[in-house]
């Protein structure tokens, strides 16, 4: 009845009380007298003026600090901000022992229905698990293509190791030591062939060979790639003859470059220059 | 209860970091907070810095208001916890500056200093009276009667803020009126 917060009727029963009881209506008269009292003699105070520049100078601290340890999060929605679903998960229903600073949130405001603040608590936790993962396996592991190989297995030289010589070289030095194994049947009756030149260079082709390979992977001389694999087997015979005391094996050799026509596809690849060629 | 009309757009504005926003809720707002924790401590000094601690954790939690109608009630919220640590920090600071003297008992001290009105600010006796007899209230009446009678507040914001029932309120400011007008007419007999 004071404060005027009574509504018509329970001021009415109030009234009709004050009529009848002298104990209240003394009281009553007290409390008049107070108010009346405290409505012409209560000063209101002002704050003085330190508070605002206090205030002020706070406020600048704040953000001064705030600038120079944002963390990265902040650069997040809300909802995916760790501080904002820690508070969330920490003001569910179950861990929520005590409400100390219930206050603090008026009672009359709306919250959130029990179920979207699960949910919300759960989708943060989920999308902070599966970031996590993937950015793990970004870092750990480089993307690749095809399948993996051990880590403990070494990787070639992906760089291809460049040739000092030349693939018409390496094709003329075949046909020489070819052209000599070919015409050794001429003299094969009257004196006894020795063949150390070409069991010489023949080794130093197949020393050449693995960069020979590796140059003909050029697209240039990809049509090479049959007749090198195919001369690779002849110099290694023609490295590891000997004919002083296997004379069988010379002739044969001799007839395996004939029937294969090696030395024919040499010359014809040394003859011309046009990559159409396939052997 | 002071900002109406525009009073959610300023404190969405506050919010975002308008800093006019903020100033012309601070200035709106210092004067009843003022008054408010300076009634429930009896200190200007502690009142000056309660309430600059009040606007700064209200920088800090503006974005936490779920609904701006309450941002009143929420401010003084933070008030009332800001008044009771700073009553607690004092009345710890004044257990541990008490010297050997045993004999003043504890308890005489303590309501003895914080029943002391700054006088400076007392503008009558009966406001000097008036605060000592508030400060020697019961920490939920003092308060209570603060919010409803001196600050105004409507029954059911009073009982938000100090987080109990309507009739808790009632009965708190019923009994304060009680106690006060008791005492001062001692006082003035």
């Amino acid at each position: 009845m004071m404060d005027g917060q009574l509504s018509g009727r329970e001021r009415a029963v109030v009234e009709a009380h004050l009529e009848t009881c002298e104990r209240c209506r003394a009281l009553h008269a007290n409390f008049i007298r107070l108010q009346r009292r405290m409505e012409s003699d209560l000063a209101r105070l002002q704050p003085p003026d330190y508070v605002a520049a206090g205030l002020k100078a706070q406020i600048a601290r704040e953000r001064e600090r705030a600038t120079r340890t944002a963390p990265a999060s902040r650069h997040l929605p809300a909802v995916l901000r760790p501080s904002v679903a820690l508070r969330t998960l920490l003001s569910w229903r179950p861990f929520r022992a005590r409400r100390p600073f219930r206050a603090q949130r008026p009672v009359l405001a709306p919250r959130p229905a029990f179920f979207l603040r699960t949910a919300a608590v759960a989708a943060a936790f989920f999308i902070a698990m599966f970031s996590s993962i993937h950015l793990y396996r970004l870092v750990k592991t480089p993307p690749s293509h095809g399948p993996q190989i051990a880590e403990t297995v070494v990787p070639v030289e992906l760089e291809p190791i460049p040739f000092e010589g030349d693939i018409e070289g390496y094709l003329e030095q075949s046909a020489i030591v070819l052209t000599q194994i070919s015409n050794s049947g001429a003299l094969e009756s009257t004196e006894r062939p020795v063949f150390e030149e070409e069991k010489r260079l023949a080794r130093k082709l197949l020393v050449e060979s693995k960069l020979v390979s590796r140059q003909i992977e050029n697209k240039r001389y990809s049509h090479l790639r049959p007749l090198i694999d195919e001369l690779e087997p002849v110099l290694w015979d023609v490295a590891n003859l000997e004919p002083q005391r296997d004379r069988e094996s010379l002739s044969l050799l001799r007839e395996t470059i004939d029937r294969r026509d090696v030395l024919l596809k040499v010359n014809l690849a040394r003859s011309t220059s046009r990559p159409e060629i396939r052997f | 209860m002071i900002l109406t009309e525009n009073q959610e757009q300023l404190i969405a504005s506050a919010a975002g970091g308008d800093d006019e926003a903020f100033q012309k809720l601070f200035e709106a707002y210092q004067t009843p907070i003022y008054n408010f924790i300076f009634r429930m401590l009896g200190c200007v000094e502690d009142a000056a810095d309660a309430t600059q601690e009040v606007f700064v954790k209200m920088y800090r939690r503006l974005t936490s208001l779920r609904n701006p109608k309450f941002f009143s009630t929420w401010l003084f919220s933070i008030a009332k916890n800001e008044a009771i640590t700073m009553a607690r920090r004092k009345k710890r600071k004044n257990q541990s500056s008490l010297d050997d003297d045993q004999n003043g008992s504890l308890s005489e001290t303590l309501v003895t200093d914080e029943a002391a009105p700054d006088r400076q600010l007392m503008q009558n006796e009966f406001e000097t009276e008036f605060q000592r007899i508030l400060l020697e209230l019961p920490e939920i009446y003092r308060m209570a009667f603060v919010l409803g009678v001196i600050e105004g507040h409507c029954y059911e914001e009073v009982a938000q803020i100090m987080n109990c029932t309507v009739g808790n309120v009632k009965s708190r400011v019923f009994r304060a009126r009680q106690q006060i007008s008791a005492r001062l007419e001692k006082v003035y007999a």
